[in-house]
């Protein structure tokens, strides 16, 4: 962190004075990601963190393993849990910049996460007159 | 984990006292990386004794108009405090349980933190 220039109190570093805090419900959840082209991907259902269930390592803090898309929406609205296996995940190393969107830094194509979407576009959307190409 | 599991979980002190549902966490980032975003530690827990919800800010302190809506939430999320990551001693079942007594350090930004 960046130091202040005045004395101030230590516990004031977890009131983020230098801005490099990121609260998950501000700033992380219900944003759009946005693949690198500028192609809309998905909005962020949850994020998975590394340990914190149980007792806390205390040499390793949670952190942001992935992102979560798809399935992972419903225990927010509805409760209970969506099997491991079930979430589609986008993992934060695939993640170039977070600010009022997610950019990240793959096609939208190479993510399992869009495979429902693909899967319709292919399968359905394609089979209808017209759905091959731009509305004219 | 996944971030759900925390959010609307019940913060219990070592002697028992509840201090109230967790509302929010807060990361950090870490050092910045080529070509990547840094990676995001949690480093607290915002709680909240008397709302479950979180409201674009205002409670933070950084936000201060419309001025009814600031003072609606600020009233909603009166008491609302940080919870070091290192307080917590286990996470499990809905619930958040501390190994020691967390110092008060008040969400919004415009109370001083006080010694006890």
């Amino acid at each position: 962190m960046t130091r202040s220039h005045r004395p101030t109190h230590p516990l004031e570093w977890y009131r983020d004075p230098d801005g490099r805090g990121i609260d998950a419900r501000l700033h992380l959840l219900d944003r759009q990601m946005l693949d690198v082209d500028g192609v809309p991907v998905s909005t962020v259902d949850d994020v998975e963190l590394t340990g914190g269930e149980g007792q806390p390592d205390p040499e390793h803090p949670p952190v942001v393993a992935s992102i979560l898309v798809g399935t992972a929406v419903l225990p927010r609205i509805f409760g209970g849990h969506v099997p491991k296996a079930e979430w589609n995940r986008v993992s934060w190393d695939l993640v170039a910049k977070l600010h009022t969107a997610i950019d990240l830094r793959v096609h939208v194509d190479e993510l399992n996460a869009s495979w429902v979407e693909r899967w319709v576009r292919d399968r359905i959307v394609a089979r209808i007159p017209g759905g091959r190409h731009d509305p004219e | 984990m996944i971030l759900s599991d925390l959010l609307g979980s019940r913060v219990i002190e070592p002697d028992g006292t509840m201090l109230g549902l967790v509302v929010d966490a807060r990361f950090r980032k870490g050092p910045a990386r080529r070509n990547r975003e840094a990676q995001l530690e949690l480093v607290a827990l915002i709680v909240s004794p008397r709302s479950r919800l979180s409201f674009y800010g205002y409670e933070r302190g950084r936000v201060n108009r419309p001025a009814v809506i600031d003072a609606i939430v600020r009233r909603l999320h009166k008491g609302s405090r940080i919870i070091p990551w290192e307080c917590v001693a286990r996470v499990a079942d809905g619930e958040v349980r501390l190994g020691v007594k967390a110092p008060v350090i008040p969400l919004d930004i415009r109370v001083p933190i006080e010694e006890p």
